[in-house]
């Protein structure tokens, strides 16, 4: 199914060795992983010789399958209109792939199978490996150069996010961040000062207060669950604590003594110091109908939370224990590689192009994911945007704080859903931390034991 | 076991039957419990009614509010703009229709030689036949798919209708029909030289007119509302089927407009209801033309 | 048709005469068999095979595991506990689909005012996809805007936690599986009780028979042939109920709706383990051929036909 052909392997080599790329692993620095020294973007700041093209023209139509999250049809077929204007030779089709990423990837799983596949795919942060690791999607980098996209400029997490073995597999573009809300109003009963809280600790004197003003049913802070990605809320929690879910190479953390004090923290919220509960369903219909007074909710539920709320709404940085921590999430965009050379050229013009400083301020500002670019925030759009919504300034401040998600959630199959019971286990069910997690751990060893060493070197 | 019976003369007697002796206080509670039954049950289609009338934060408010403050018709409009509704439904009409009128062919052709076809090890083709709806959808959904693409029947009509012609249910469900008819009419028929088809066409389906209509119901119903096997069939607007481009209504991160979403919901199960309004009379009327008595 | 010696020839086309009747049936069967062939024995058998190896969906090659994938399984605690749960979700969506299905049927059979928008009514749960079904009745089980809590509250009953709590979310999803499938065994089983000739109620009248006597011996047994359809097919029907739990629970809270047919779906579409999924679609077929066989056994001698 994947036919790489002679022609197209030795093409990439031949750019790759013109470029004098550098493969490296992923670490935790804050500079720009050089998988690609790019030449210059379409804004001109050429530094670097361009590669030399392949002599092949871009395909004359593409599809991309989406699955508009956060209703975001009329942005997108918006930013295709654009990008037709600037591209006339090339068409996109834009195709709803289903509701919501699960969807998607079941489609795309399917199409793989009957040889019906788009030229553009959006796969989320925890489906897009797996197609990784079985070599159904196209590695990037001699694409990223070809098309003339300064990848420095991209976020810096964001883009590491979908990076693994020095390679560049998606490019970010519907990604968000966890945000504390917070009940303006509560906050000002309660006599607490208009900010988030500094720290955990600080936050637990807070809800003391807080509940104190509760009526019955109502909280001060609400848990979300499995099914609505506590494992990602969690995942903040666990680094703040000093813990992780796992290294980069797979090992297995979350027992850690760490990792059971943040877990039997969460726990405690609930259980001892009883000032949180967790969601039926929807955390942010809590969170807006008043029965609950903050929460971690995701930056991609802003914009509807500050339409709806009858309330002023606050927004602040993850609080902090022993650091800070915070995960980022959402969609990036991935080229299937069994597609024609021009019809990935195509594909990848197409997202460099939705994806550049004015259209990513564009999407953020229509859709409320995070604009991907760095020059996009400092540009006139997303200025303009923050002073009308400095709640959303802070989700971008904290853009540059976030870290690179952990492989025991987006790179295992199935791991959030694994990690999602586990903290169900301990939120839901009074469980123990130290008790939960080495199940965890050794269902996750299992799977990364059977899947994932014998494809890959880790 | 059906016997032929004296007729009693007192036919009135026989229709006073219904209200023999319970009389009055009979149909009272007959009329209550009718009431109650109905009152439960539609409770969840009048918050789903009431709802596709709100805003999104009227929805979310304590206490729960019954009736809507405004009359958001506006969700209305935006479900049947936000995506090509026409077309969908359109979509949705010709796979529906096609689709069920296959399944009934080949489901009472199926049933009929069951009953009265002679064939050995009837039963245990019959069988066979059960194990079909012993296979969960998602052992055959990839599968399928491949094979449609295979012929080129992805992004197209026939791609959508032909895999689910089959059926199982309903060949099951005409097959009881069948056995509980008398069988002194087929017989006679038979020696009066009639052919198969003919008995089929002007005996047999008469007088199994409620079991069929409740057949075709059924599978309306179940074309109608179709998600998973058009996803995967379908790309774009000129042939998705109305469950699938609903869900373009939905959002996967944040609060979806849950009164948009119920709107389209709303709009998605009227025509099938109106359908079973009309079809009832023909489930619920009793037999025709006297063909049992003999 | 003579046997004499010789007679090859002439009982050939006696042989030919004998199977053209078999020949009507086999035309008459014939499309709805090959469909069914192609479109579901194929994947079925594919997918017998399938559960003895170990395969991603994606990837070219596929590994041969032979029974490993259902020593594991039988092996697996979640397996068993999924089991249970389908067991749990069969019986209480089947036992109550049919119990208020024919109470509502008779209802409905009676000649009262209005049961033409009665029936509409009571068959519209019937007809809301499964996907909206469950939108709706989160709202309705929402602990604090539901219609459930509310109700409980006036009456002055605790409100469970039904999304939360592992006990309460199987009730909540077989109360929301059962009233949207009411329909179907109400209009089934109307249909039956239409075919009933009135001169058996009133040859039972004339015997004496009271108003109960008559539903033993003269309803339920000509409704035999409907009430076992209803047996199978709902019992089918909800060991493989998907869309309810996927767009309520998920499955959860911590597995407690997880039936088998998520299960299966959650390791094909989630975990991307073919051979896992193809085991448990593969075990729970002849679970299902098991019962219904025993239900076919059981039942069918007792049903009356005409």
């Amino acid at each position: 199914m994947t036919t790489i052909s002679r022609r197209h392997l030795l093409g990439m080599a031949g750019g790759a060795a013109a470029l004098g790329l550098v493969g490296c692993g992923g670490d935790d620095d804050d500079t720009a992983e050089p998988t690609a020294t790019a030449p210059a973007s379409s804004g001109g700041t050429a530094a670097n010789p361009t590669p030399t093209p392949r002599g092949i023209k871009p395909a004359s139509e593409i599809t991309y399958w989406s699955v508009h999250p956060a209703n975001s049809k009329p942005v997108e077929e918006e930013l295709i209109k654009r990008f037709q204007a600037a591209y006339p030779d090339i068409k996109v089709k834009l195709e709803t792939a289903g509701a919501n990423y699960a969807e998607v990837s079941q489609k795309f799983n399917a199409g793989l199978a009957a040889r019906q596949i788009p030229d553009v795919v959006m796969l989320s942060d925890v489906w897009w490996f797996k197609y990784f690791l079985a070599g159904t999607i196209e590695p990037l980098d001699a694409l990223i150069a070809e098309a003339k996209i300064d990848l420095s400029d991209y976020q810096d997490t964001l883009v590491k996010d979908y990076q693994f073995d020095g390679k560049q597999w998606g490019m970010p573009f519907a990604r968000s961040t966890p945000l504390f809300y917070y009940n303006k109003d509560k906050w000002a009963a309660a006599g607490l000062p208009d900010r988030g809280p500094k720290t955990w600790d600080e936050f637990d004197e807070w809800a003391k207060t807080l509940q104190t003003m509760a009526k019955p049913g109502e909280f001060a802070f609400t848990h979300v669950k499995g099914d609505s990605y506590i494992a990602w809320t969690f995942q903040g929690i666990i680094w703040q604590f000093g813990g992780r879910y796992s290294d980069d190479k797979f090992k297995m953390t979350m027992d850690s003594p760490e990792g059971i004090e943040a877990g039997n923290y969460v726990r405690s919220q609930v259980f001892s110091l009883k000032y949180a509960n967790v969601t039926a369903k929807d955390v942010n219909a809590d969170f807006l109908a008043g029965t609950t007074y903050s929460m971690l909710s995701s930056t991609g539920g802003l914009a509807g939370v500050l339409k709806d709320a009858k309330f002023p709404v606050g927004t602040a940085f993850l609080p902090e224990k022993k650091q800070f921590g915070c995960p980022t999430g959402g969609a990036g965009l991935c080229i299937p590689k069994a597609i024609s050379d021009e019809k990935k050229l195509a594909a990848m013009l197409f997202i460099g192009f939705i994806t550049n400083p004015e259209n990513t301020a564009y999407y953020s500002q229509n859709v409320g994911y995070m604009p991907v670019r760095k020059s996009a925030v400092n540009g006139p759009i997303m200025q303009e945007f923050f002073k009308k919504y400095p709640q959303f300034k802070t989700a971008v401040d904290q853009l540059s704080k976030t870290r690179p998600q952990d492989p025991a959630r987006v790179y295992v199959p199935g791991g959030d859903a694994i990690l999602g019971k586990g903290l169900e286990r301990m939120v839901l069910n009074n469980e123990d931390a130290k008790n939960v997690w080495p199940d965890v751990k050794k269902e996750l060893e299992k799977i990364v034991d059977t899947e994932i060493r014998p494809k890959i070197k880790i | 076991m059906q016997e032929t019976l004296p007729r009693l003369p007192e036919a009135r007697a026989a229709r006073a039957l219904q209200v023999r002796g319970s009389s009055r206080l009979a149909r009272v509670v007959a009329y209550l419990a009718v009431i109650l039954a109905v009152g439960i049950i539609v409770l969840p289609l009048v918050w789903m009614l009431t709802a596709s009338l709100k805003t999104r934060q009227e929805i979310y408010t304590l206490p729960v509010s019954w009736w809507p403050e405004t009359f958001r018709w506006e969700n209305y409009r935006q479900a049947w703009t936000a995506v090509p509704f026409e077309r969908f439904f359109i979509n949705s009409l010709i796979t529906t229709s096609i689709g069920s009128a296959l399944e009934l062919v080949n489901g009472v052709l199926t049933a009929y030689a069951l009953v009265f076809l002679p064939f050995p090890k009837k039963n245990l083709i019959f069988l066979v036949i059960i194990a079909a709806l012993m296979v969960p959808f998602q052992v055959t959904i990839i599968p399928n798919y491949v094979l449609v693409a295979d012929l080129g029947w992805v992004n197209t009509y026939q791609g959508i209708i032909i895999p689910g012609a089959a059926v199982a249910f309903g060949a099951f469900l005409m097959r009881q029909q069948f056995l509980s008819l008398p069988r002194e009419i087929i017989e006679a028929a038979r020696i009066d030289g009639a052919g198969h088809l003919r008995i089929l066409w002007q005996i047999v389906l008469p007088m199994s007119r409620p079991a069929l209509v409740t057949f075709a119901l059924i599978s309306i119903v179940s074309k109608w509302n179709e998600y998973l096997w058009p996803l995967l069939v379908t790309n774009d607007a000129t042939r998705m089927t109305l469950p699938v481009g609903l869900t373009q209504l939905q959002h996967s991160e944040g609060s979806s407009e849950w009164g948009v979403v119920m709107a389209g919901a709303v709009m998605v199960i009227t025509p099938v209801l109106l359908v079973f309004l009309w079809a009832q009379r023909h489930i619920v009327e009793g037999l025709t033309s006297g063909s049992v008595k003999g | 048709m003579a046997v004499a010696p010789g007679a090859h020839r002439r009982t050939v086309p006696a042989v030919l005469r004998k199977s053209i009747p078999y020949i009507f049936f086999l035309l008459f069967i014939a499309p709805n068999i090959i469909l069914l062939a192609v479109f579901t024995y194929r994947p079925l058998i594919e997918n017998i095979r399938l559960s003895f190896y170990d395969w991603d969906l994606i990837s070219p090659t596929k590994r041969w595991v032979g029974l490993e994938n259902y020593i594991d399984y039988f092996q697996d605690s979640t397996s068993l506990y999924v089991m249970r749960n389908t067991l749990v979700f069969t019986v209480g969506t089947v036992a109550g689909t049919m119990l208020i299905g024919l109470a509502l049927a008779l209802l409905l059979n009676l000649r009262l005012r209005g049961r033409n928008v009665a029936r509409t009514v009571l068959f519209a749960p019937y007809v809301l996809g499964g996907a909206a079904v469950g939108i709706v009745w989160l709202f309705i089980f929402d602990p604090r805007f539901g219609l459930v809590s509310g109700i409980l509250d006036r009456i002055g009953l605790p409100s469970p936690n039904w999304y939360n709590d592992p006990n309460w979310a199987m009730p909540m999803v077989i109360i929301v599986y059962v009233w949207k499938n009411l329909g179907y065994a109400t209009v089934v089983y109307l249909a039956g009780l239409q075919t009933i000739p009135r001169d058996l109620y009133e040859a039972a009248q004339v015997d004496g028979a009271g108003r109960w006597a008559q539903f033993r011996h003269v309803t339920l047994p000509m409704l035999s042939p409907m009430t076992f359809f209803l047996l199978v097919t709902t019992t089918l029907g909800s060991m493989q109920a998907f869309d309810i739990i996927s767009v309520m629970t998920s499955g959860g809270p911590l597995d407690s709706t997880k039936t088998m047919v998520y299960q299966v779906y959650e390791e094909a579409f989630v975990r991307f383990r073919v051979g896992d999924a193809s085991t448990v679609a593969t075990v729970l077929f002849f679970i299902l051929l098991g019962v219904t066989l025993l239900q076919v056994r059981l039942l069918e001698r007792r049903v009356s036909y005409g």
